[in-house]
């Protein structure tokens, strides 16, 4: 019995490691960005999308809401990767995908974060591989 | 061994628990009591649909009937005393977009509307109170394409004693109008590769007819007939030909084909007579790149007219051969007879996001009027062959904006805001939208769900407004206009007294002298009115107008004495 109980508590452990790991998918209430990340997206926020979507990221008739209830409906269960693929492949609408793979990881960041996400103390990674392992998920 | 088992039984609980919490069978998850007992109305017949607006207590399809002429018969109202409309009661709706909202048209049948919002929410609400009877909201599922950048809805069908409605996730259903309960869930494309219906349907005979929603992502537009009672498809006609059949040959590159736009998002018109559906279909897809699909780009930018019983095309009119510009052609196609050169003619109208007016015959297709009802500078004549293009609103490789003058935006002219046609005065009325901008194509990566626009569009702050022009459809020329401060996607009505209705940018929902473009009477909503259009009827011995804005449905009537 004890050795089962041992065993058991090894297990536990090993599968707790992989859970906080960068290498298991997280949602973005794990603390998935950094607040210096946050305010680089804040600021190409301001330049890039706020014209349209405003400073408050509620839109209006030319472009839809990326904060509140229809970011979430739209986003939740995808990706990071999702959004930022998405959002380059047509965004900013005068002249889509010029900003810059990192920016546009930025950006995502600057929206996780305007949609009550917390910080954490990694940045939210560059590449593709890592961007699929984070998911956006309905506030609880 | 045991610790390892009572794992694998937790994930197991943990997954089935998930599958049931994500069930998204469309089924209401909250059991409705209703404000009011539903009552057992009569049925819609075809017969009650071809009849149209001559049983002016009704509105029973998105454009009032089969002609698209959102013109009522309905005279209580008039110039003279419409400066005393007066707001009766107010709707108010959830599950509403910020800064949109409606966009629908509501139906009446017998003292109940029908009304469908955003997310696919709809409602039966009792036209004496404004209060609801009924309400469905549909739990869509995660990560949808089209439908989930653009989630709004034009508006019901109906038909016998069912309604209908086109979901975010591309399905349709049918709900038993007494109860809301759903009669029939079918899908009709697959959302995740890009489609949506986000139209209104057209109920024709037997048969539901619906477009699609998605030209902006790789997909293959289609307009689909299915069966009123049971959902089962009876055809389906592709926009977009398939290799080696008739059009194909206007598309430079094959393996653009499948995923080659078109959509068909407007519902579209009906002639009994001639037994003929005309519908408008969308720009092609990638919308701004066009190196790999040289050539003309059947059928995208176009007007169809297919038979209503086989779905098979009669013949087709194609506004903006190669369109470069996501000027799709989704309007609603407006149906009247008219005498032009001396001859009779049954004729389709079309004011055109590439800021031309159409007039066409609608029994061969022949084009008639073709005429800029705006200042673009895309074009200012149409040759035999399609739109003379002065000046190319791309700027060239080594050009600049020095050389090249701007062109309407991706909205263009206007867009699916309905236009309205007064047989009495033969006028036609649209909300024309003055805009300017510059274009870049750039090759997009093709993936399946993701928007494939294909470059940027750059709009210059100025010009940027909207006009409400009286457009005689014998020669295109303009009788009057009123002008907007900012460009806007509202839709026009018309009455029989004389009068036009349409809302604004600025959220005020306006009455118009029909002869001179008079403003005699306007009420502030609240909301920009984005597409939402006014409806009317008579309920009791009164008439109403109603219009949907923002979070709102208003009922509008004059004062009871």
């Amino acid at each position: 019995m004890t050795r089962q109980l041992g065993i058991g508590v090894v297990v536990v452990l090993f599968v707790y490691s992989f859970a906080t790991g960068q290498d298991t998918k997280r949602t973005m209430w794990d603390g998935v960005f950094t607040d210096a990340q946050a305010v680089r997206g804040q600021n190409a926020y301001k330049a890039s999308c706020a014209p349209c979507h405003k400073a408050d990221l509620l839109g209006d008739t030319g472009a839809p809401a990326l904060a509140g209830p229809e970011f979430f409906s739209r986003w939740n269960g995808s990706s990071a990767d999702d959004l930022v693929k998405t959002i380059r492949a047509s965004m900013p609408q005068d002249a889509p995908d010029t900003l810059g793979t990192q920016t546009y990881v930025d950006l995502v960041s600057f929206l996780l974060k305007s949609n009550g996400a917390s910080s954490g103390s990694a940045e939210l990674p560059i590449d593709s591989a890592g961007l699929k392992l984070v998911m956006v998920s309905n506030p609880k | 061994m045991k610790l390892v088992s009572w794992i694998v039984v937790a994930m197991f609980a943990a997954g089935v628990s998930a599958l049931v919490a994500q069930d998204n069978t469309g089924a209401p998850l909250v059991s409705e009591v209703p404000t009011l007992a539903p009552p057992k109305l009569p049925e819609v017949t075809a017969k009650d649909l071809l009849n149209g607006l001559n049983q002016p207590s009704r509105w029973l399809m998105y454009s009032g009937d089969y002609t698209g002429r959102r013109h009522s018969p309905l005279k209580q109202i008039t110039p003279e005393n419409v400066g005393r409309l007066a707001a009766q009661w107010t709707f108010q709706a959830e599950g509403m977009i910020i800064g949109r909202g409606f966009e629908s048209t509501p139906l009446m049948l017998d003292g109940v509307l029908y009304i469908t919002g955003n997310n696919n929410y709809g409602w039966a609400v009792d036209a004496r109170s404004g209060r609801q009877i009924w309400r469905y909201r549909r739990v869509l599922p995660p990560a949808l394409t089209y439908g989930g950048s653009n989630p709004s809805n034009r508006g019901f069908a109906a038909s016998g004693d069912l309604v209908y409605m086109g979901t975010l996730d591309a399905h349709l259903i049918a709900f038993n109008r007494n109860t809301g309960d759903i009669a029939w869930d079918v899908v009709v494309d697959d959302y995740r590769q890009g489609h949506a219906i986000l139209g209104a349907p057209l109920v024709v005979k037997d048969k539901v007819i619906t477009g699609n929603s998605g030209g902006d992502l790789p997909t293959r537009g289609f307009i689909d007939a299915y069966d009123a009672k049971t959902g089962k498809r009876v055809w389906r006609f592709y926009t977009i030909p398939a290799k080696g059949e008739p059009g194909s040959e206007t598309w430079s590159h094959e393996d653009v084909l499948p995923r080659g736009g078109g959509a068909t998002w407007v519902t579209g018109t009906y002639d009994p007579e001639l037994n003929l559906l005309y519908w408008g279909t969308g720009n092609p897809n990638p919308d701004y790149y066009g190196d790999e699909r040289q050539g003309n780009n059947l059928y995208t930018a176009s007007l169809v007219a297919i038979d209503a019983d086989t779905g098979t095309l009669k013949w087709h009119y194609q506004f903006t051969p190669h369109d470069i510009h996501d000027w799709d052609s989704n309007h609603v196609p407006v149906l009247a007879d008219l005498t032009i050169g001396g001859r009779a003619r049954k004729v389709v109208m079309v004011a055109n996001r590439n800021g031309f007016f159409y007039t066409l015959d609608r029994v061969t297709g022949e084009r008639l009027v073709a005429k800029p009802f705006t200042g673009t500078q895309w074009a200012r004549e149409v040759g035999p062959d399609g739109p003379i293009v002065l000046n190319d609103g791309i700027i060239p490789p080594g050009g600049s904006e020095a050389t090249t003058p701007c062109v309407p935006d991706l909205r263009g002219a206007t867009v699916f805001n309905p236009p309205s046609f007064d047989p009495a005065l033969q006028t036609f009325f649209v909300m024309a939208r003055e805009t300017c901008a510059y274009y870049t194509p750039r090759r997009p990566e093709i993936v399946p769900g993701r928007p494939s626009t294909g470059g940027g569009m750059r709009k210059l702050p100025e010009p940027d407004f909207s006009a409400l022009r009286a457009i005689d459809p014998k020669t295109g020329a303009i009788r009057w206009e009123y002008k907007f401060p900012t460009a806007n996607l509202a839709g026009v009505m018309s009455t029989a007294s004389g009068l036009v209705f349409t809302g604004d940018n600025e959220g005020n929902f306006n009455a118009f002298d029909a002869r001179n473009g008079k403003r005699l009477w306007y009420y502030r909503t609240g909301s920009p009115i984005w597409g939402g259009t006014a409806m009317t009827y008579v309920l009791d011995g009164r008439q109403y107008v109603l219009i949907p804005s923002g979070n709102t449905l208003v009922a509008f009537g004059l004062p009871e004495r």
